[in-house]
């Protein structure tokens, strides 16, 4: 009898289990597990009380440690900065003698400023670019260059700002030599980050890595400016080679330019001539 | 009566435990289940039908304080109870060594309860790993010998004293 109330017990506690495994409600909890949960929340909710109040005690004597460490730490780091900001004033130094340096350097190339690059649209793939002078104000035309090479013309000016499009762009255009045999060419931008040379005849000798440099016809840049080098050199089908040439300068990792105060026709012979006051090369 | 206090205080203990253990890491309750503790003590100290009603409180304690479906736990942990039970009396374990073997059989028989039953009920839940399963079975059968062992301890020492109170020579009026 005994035996048998057990397993009727039994097969009654594994049916109601069963009965429970069946009905999940979807929302919320059934009856019994909320008066479960009821129950022994707050013994769940008090031993977390207890357990954080522990750590808490336990941490603040850890946290004493951690404070005096880091108290150690922050007067050795402020003794580093003393010296960071001792050798930051000497790079500083340093840095605006490179300025001057290079100035120097672009004066051949006629009077120049330095004008600070605010940012490159990537969107057009590099072949514009927004700087900013906060000394001079640019002028439509005038080059932009690095030490390095031509980076492009201001088409936009606007106060301190100014747009400048670069050489890679495809409507930008640049007369252009080769410097070993002074062989001229135009150069274009292939919209992308290299350059082509064209208008170069196929029976003129073209090499890879042959400095291209500007020639100062287009009345814009003046002659000389390292444009880029050759990279690649195929015969075309007509009577033109084509030739890729790879930028002299990295225009995409530009922080600073120089922009020329002077064009190479002087705008007052310019408007002698009756040229048109822009020439624009390239179109624009 | 103060057996059911002491039950419904021990399932109280497993919860804050398992509430604990959660809160030191979340994986300890892959690794020590103190409600399976309680029902298989409960167990081996009552005869089958208390044992699986204790199960079945026990079980569903755990369901509630856990992300499982709700039922789980109770079902495997009624059946194992109840089976744990029968098995005791049947071979009338009582020898330290013995109980341990129970408990880890009975620990390898809940555990490949709920494996079944998340199997059957829930396909796409994860099955605890075998090392984690084993390490859970040597945590309660540990665990459990040690509860065992220390409440016949304890019942030797108060059935000690309680003989010693009945030895001790009276301060009566003999004498007046």
């Amino acid at each position: 009898m005994n035996e048998r109330f057990n397993q009727l017990l039994l097969a009654a506690l594994l049916f109601l289990h069963l009965y429970l495994l069946a009905h999940q409600p979807q929302t919320s909890g059934n009856r019994l597990e909320s008066a479960t949960l009821r129950v022994l929340g707050p013994i769940g909710h008090g031993v977390a009380g207890v357990s954080e109040g522990f750590s808490g005690f336990f941490s603040s004597f850890r946290l004493l440690g951690t404070l005096r460490r880091e108290n150690a730490e922050l007067r050795r780091e402020n003794a580093d900065l003393g010296l960071a900001v001792v050798r930051l004033r000497a790079a500083e130094e340093e840095l605006r003698g490179r300025r001057r340096a290079s100035q120097e350097l672009l004066a051949d190339y006629g009077e120049s400023y330095a004008a600070e690059v605010v940012f490159i649209d990537p969107t057009s793939w590099l072949r514009v670019m927004v700087i900013y002078s906060p000394r001079e104000v640019p002028r439509h035309n005038q080059p932009v260059l690095t030490p390095g090479g031509l980076v492009g013309r201001v088409v936009a000016p606007a106060g301190h700002y100014a747009k400048v499009l670069l050489i890679t762009d495809r409507s930008a255009a640049v007369g252009a030599l080769i410097e070993r045999t002074r062989r001229q060419g135009l150069i274009e931008g292939d919209g992308a980050s290299a350059l082509w040379l064209k208008h170069v005849p196929v029976q003129f000798d073209v090499r890879v890595g042959d400095r291209i440099v500007t020639a100062g016809v287009d009345g814009i840049f003046p002659r000389g400016v390292p444009v880029g080098q050759v990279v690649s050199v195929e015969a075309d089908q007509g009577i033109f080679h084509r030739i890729v040439v790879q930028p002299a300068v990295d225009l995409g990792a530009l922080e600073s330019v120089h922009v020329l105060t002077k064009a190479a026709i002087p705008e007052e012979v310019r408007q002698q001539l009756g040229l048109a006051a822009t020439p624009a090369p390239g179109g624009r | 009566m103060l057996g059911l206090l002491q039950f419904l205080g021990s399932v109280s203990l497993a919860a804050a435990l398992h509430v604990l253990g959660l809160r030191i890491h979340p994986a300890t309750a892959q690794f020590f289940e103190p409600f399976l503790i309680v029902g298989l003590y409960c167990s081996l100290r009552r005869g089958p039908a208390v044992s699986a009603l204790a199960g079945t409180v026990v079980g569903l304690a755990h369901d509630a304080l856990s992300g499982s479906l709700y039922g789980l736990h109770g079902f495997a942990t009624t059946l194992a109870c109840y089976v744990t039970s029968r098995m005791q009396i049947r071979m009338m374990i009582h020898q330290l060594s013995q109980v341990a073997l129970l408990l880890l059989l009975a620990s390898a028989f809940h555990q490949a309860l709920l494996g079944t039953l998340q199997f059957l009920l829930v396909p796409s839940a994860e099955l605890p790993g075998v090392l984690a399963t084993l390490i859970k079975m040597a945590t309660t059968c540990l665990f459990g010998t040690a509860l065992y062992a220390a409440a016949d301890r304890a019942a030797e020492w108060r059935q000690q004293r309680l003989d010693k109170r009945s030895q001790r020579p009276s301060l009566g009026t003999r004498g007046h």
